[in-house]
């Protein structure tokens, strides 16, 4: 079985490799709103974020591997998340009121903040 | 960044249309913060984005709606330029030709109104986009598969309206069309083919209706607004290839389309396929590997030989290539196309036929390239980011030598103005061939956009001179597009504009669309005309 024609296996270690110290652990259950961000942006953000695609390629030559899949960071903070949404950085364009409402795109600040201790 | 208002329209005249608008829709629907309005600009805009800024968005929901808007719009001669998803990458993205226009934003009706599947058809918002209906389509059972483009963020009726181009037998987006429902500059509401008649059930199902067929006249134009669209949809088929045909020769390009021409045409090769010239074959594997330009080479100009020769070693990649899918309803089907295929292109030097396969029942492989996906725009920071893209695609017949002669000059061009030429040839139908030419700019480097304006411009004029026209444009280029088109002194031209004003009397409808002006607006043009 292989993900991106790379072993399985081995994808599973490069995501182990990605994850911040500690969150190899179970994360805590997800509230409401942090599962209705989670489902948004896999159907929204994840085209371009996910493993081996162009979102992550971006962030990982500006910040390093271990920040590159967004899933996984610890430092995002919800005002930021939403502003990337809003306005868009780099190549990344941003989405409009009439793609996502202010109530999703909280949610999915929600959900990409969840691993941030201080905000 | 300042208010931007409508041409000719005062900040007072503004704001009453802007309450009226609000009456209809909803004071939350009429977006003209600047937050709002810069979530309208072009993305990937090939110089000041602000060019093109617009005054604002409406976001209608129902056709009774944009009826309404029309009307207020009328009134107070305020442009509009209606976009369904407004992901028109490439070519302006949501942005209008005209700065002051405002966005007739459709992304809120997003309703798959009717999914048949004993017809195979879809009827369709202009909202809902290829990963909707693919989405919609999957929960069906996947009896039949959508033609998407690359990427897939688009919407369905936008890129068959925009003559966009997916990679299955139904492939020519635009000829997919069966039957739409369109609001006119003045607001009244038409249905076209068969759903001119009242109540009718084959309003999806037969193109020509009776009369003239307007479908056609609704797409890559100003005359309209469409609310609704009948999509045919291929049935699910039994079995697909993937067929690489990769030539080391470094002429190879003339025998390659010599050989495609006959296979295409009588349909052995039932979908579309793209060939894929040395440029495009590094930066499409440097796109996987998640490369950018300065991996490769920082110097000055394009690649230069030496690396473009030793990129492709290492990468395992031809000078020449065409990459294309097969489809058949059985097996036994697809044995007798790749036999021909195998025996057709066995007969060039130096090549090698790569060939994958797929049964019904296998899950769907990524090279099918029917699951929408955004993993192409990858591309765009070929330069390094913050990137974007254009292209020049002029529509040349499937000739070897009239390919190989068209290809050399703008090949040359690119060399000329330093910049990678990124380049693919997409046939059209059966017969038509797009060299889509690449334009990649770092949006932060002036000069090298500066030089891909230029040559857009150039090519333009030159090809033109040559009898050739561009098929799709950018909107900072859509005079110059339309200026191709020369015969008779750009007749056609003028019949668009004659339409243009018989419907749109007012001018209210995205001026400048395709090079199509209104004529109280015609100064706008920016271009002189080729001859």
């Amino acid at each position: 079985m292989s993900v991106h024609g790379r072993p399985l296996a081995s994808s599973v270690l490069l995501v182990l490799a990605a994850l911040p110290a500690g969150l190899g652990a179970a994360e805590p259950k997800l509230t409401a709103r942090q599962e209705q961000g989670q489902a948004l942006y896999r159907s929204t953000c994840l085209h371009c974020h996910g493993e081996r695609v162009w979102g992550t390629f971006t962030l990982g030559r500006r910040l390093g591997a271990n920040n590159a899949l967004l899933e996984n960071r610890t430092d995002l903070v919800r005002p930021y998340v939403e502003a990337v949404i809003r306005k868009g950085v780099g190549s990344m364009p941003p989405y409009r009121r009439t793609e996502l409402s202010d109530a999703e795109v909280e949610a999915i600040a929600d959900y990409l903040s969840r691993n941030t201790r201080a905000q | 960044m300042a208010q931007v208002l409508p041409p000719n329209v005062s900040p007072e005249r503004f704001s009453k249309a802007l309450d009226e608008f609000a009456a209809i829709i909803g004071k939350e629907w009429v977006l003209t913060s600047e937050e709002d309005r810069n979530t309208y600009l072009d993305p990937f805009a090939p110089g000041n984005a602000d060019e093109h800024a617009s005054a604002g968005a409406i976001a209608p929901q129902s056709t009774e709606e944009v009826q309404a808007v029309v009307r207020v719009a009328n009134k107070y001669r305020i442009p509009l330029w209606p976009v369904s998803t407004g992901r028109n990458l490439a070519y302006g993205s949501a942005a209008p030709v005209l700065r002051g226009t405002m966005v007739l934003d459709l992304k809120r009706m997003k309703r798959i109104l009717e999914i048949n599947e004993e017809l195979g058809y879809a009827l369709v918002e202009p909202g809902v986009s290829f990963f909707d209906l693919h989405d919609a389509l999957r929960e069906r059972g996947d009896t039949y598969w959508i033609s998407s483009p690359a990427p897939g963020w688009g919407s369905v009726i936008g890129n068959a309206l925009e003559h966009g181009v997916g990679y299955t037998p139904y492939g020519v987006h635009a000829d997919t069309i069966c039957g739409m429902e369109v609001v006119l500059p003045d607001g009244d509401v038409v249905r076209t083919g068969m759903g001119g008649v009242q109540g009718s059930r084959e309003w999806q199902i037969f193109k020509l209706g009776y009369g003239p067929i307007w479908d056609g006249a609704f797409t890559q134009s100003n005359f309209g607004i469409v609310t609704k669209m009948g999509v045919w949809l291929m049935p699910a088929p039994g079995a697909v290839a993937n067929v690489v045909v990769s030539l080391q020769d470094e002429n190879a390009l003339a025998p390659l389309v010599d050989t495609l021409r006959p296979l295409r045409l009588n349909d052995t090769i039932n979908a579309t396929y793209t060939i894929v010239n040395p440029y495009r074959a590094i930066i499409d594997d440097a796109r996987l590997q998640g490369q950018v330009r300065a991996d490769i080479y920082s110097g000055p100009g394009v690649l230069p030989k030496d690396v473009i020769a030793r990129e492709l070693a290492k990468r395992g990649k031809s000078p020449w290539s065409v990459n294309f899918n097969v489809f058949d309803v059985r097996e036994a089907g697809l044995d007798l196309r790749l036999e021909a295929i195998r025996s057709a292109f066995g007969k060039l030097p130096r090549v090698n036929i790569d060939v994958q396969r797929w049964r019904a029942g296998e899950p769907r492989p990524g090279w099918a390239r029917v699951d929408p996906g955004l993993f192409a725009l990858g591309i765009v920071d070929w330069y390094g980011g913050p990137g974007g893209h254009m292209n020049f695609a002029p529509v040349c017949a499937p000739i070897g030598s009239r390919v190989v002669e068209l290809y050399e000059l703008i090949h040359r061009r690119f060399v000329e103005h330093g910049l990678d030429c990124y380049l693919g040839m997409l046939n059209s139908g059966n017969r038509g061939l797009i060299l889509n030419a690449v334009m990649f700019f770092n949006r932060n480097d002036d000069d090298l956009t500066r030089r891909g304006r230029e040559l857009y411009a150039r090519l333009a004029a030159e090809t033109a001179a040559l009898g050739y026209g561009d098929y799709r444009a950018h909107i900072s280029f859509m005079d110059h597009a339309a200026a191709m088109y020369t015969f008779n002194d750009h007749a056609l031209r003028r019949l668009n504009e004659r339409v243009k004003d018989a419907l749109d009397p007012n001018g209210i409808l995205a001026p400048g669309k395709q090079g199509i002006w209104p004529a109280g607006l015609r100064s706008f043009r920016k271009t002189g005309d080729h001859s």
